[in-house]
């Protein structure tokens, strides 16, 4: 059951890794084209050019979208600095592990998602928000390359590139939470069992 | 830190860490407690007789009993359990 329950250890702190960093990745990405947007916007903005409103639409979007993702940056960056002891640890358990050290692992990584919760929860939204940001900059990006086309003032190659860029980015900042809803709702199973085993070891060691 | 885990969880710790003789300070460092708190679990352990207090040269040590083993064999069945009963996450 120990080789199990190891082989599994692994494999959940190596996803939940892979997660933290491609939100560490994603966060980051996330701040440098929110700041791109609206710099590229604000200056047709200022000289009054033509699309005021979507201009206006896009700045506001990308001051909105940038403030997300520096919150989303930094509950990622709270969470991935969290895991580092226990990575070092895990990398220690051998083929056939001691109980008592995997034991030792599962505490921990228990107790650091008891900590985390809040965090976890609050990435949840800010990348959410962040998403919503992004997918909406992408289709305003769209009815501004639509009226372009019309007017003859659009720049093709650049627009839609722009569209993409802002579609990808918001989709991963919507699929990311899922992700995390997941990694969460597997430790809320296990503190809801936490609790039945206290009782099991209040029984034995006679404290309420 | 203390505030993220359950007693049993912080009886183990200590029980488990001592099981080579130890001095408070390192029972503090090692478990992430404070001195007073630690004071209130290590006298509960020593009252159940999972823990005893020993003098070494001029140090007091702390050192796991016979007594414990039934509570730390538990404690990780019971977690080792709850861990591969539980579906496990993937990205």
């Amino acid at each position: 059951m120990e080789i199990n329950a190891s082989e599994k250890f692994k494999r959940e702190l190596r996803s939940f890794t892979a997660l933290s960093v491609i939100s560490l990745v994603f966060g980051a990405i996330a701040i440098a084209l929110s700041v791109f947007f609206t710099v590229m916007n604000i200056t047709p903005l200022v000289q009054l050019k033509p699309g005021f409103y979507t201009n206006a639409i896009s700045v506001f979007l990308g001051f909105v979208a940038a403030a997300f993702s520096i919150k989303w940056l930094l509950s990622s960056t709270e969470i991935f600095s969290g895991l580092d002891d226990i990575r070092d640890e895990s990398k220690k358990l051998g083929p056939s592990p001691d109980s008592e050290k995997l034991t030792g692992l599962i505490v921990r990584l228990m107790s650091m998602y008891r900590q985390e919760r809040p965090t976890i929860n609050r990435m949840i939204l800010l990348s959410k928000l962040a998403g919503a940001c992004f997918i909406a900059n992408g289709v305003v990006l769209a009815i501004s390359l639509v009226v372009g086309l019309y007017t003859g003032g659009a720049d093709m190659l650049q627009s839609v590139a722009g569209i993409l860029i802002s579609l990808a980015v918001g989709a991963v900042g919507l699929y990311l939470p899922s992700s995390f809803q997941r990694y969460a709702a597997a430790w809320d199973a296990r503190l809801q069992g936490s609790d039945s085993a206290e009782k099991e070891l209040s029984t034995l060691v006679g404290v309420g | 830190m203390e505030g993220n885990r359950t007693q049993y969880e912080i009886y183990w710790e200590i029980l488990s860490f001592c099981k080579t003789p130890r001095s408070i300070t390192q029972i503090i460092q090692r478990c992430d407690l404070n001195s007073k708190t630690v004071q209130k679990y290590i006298g509960f352990l020593e009252s159940k007789g999972y823990l005893l207090k020993t003098a070494e040269e001029d140090r007091t040590l702390y050192a796991t009993m016979p007594a414990a083993r039934e509570f730390l064999n538990l404690f990780m069945r019971v977690y080792l359990e709850l861990y591969n009963n539980s579906p496990e996450f993937k990205l």
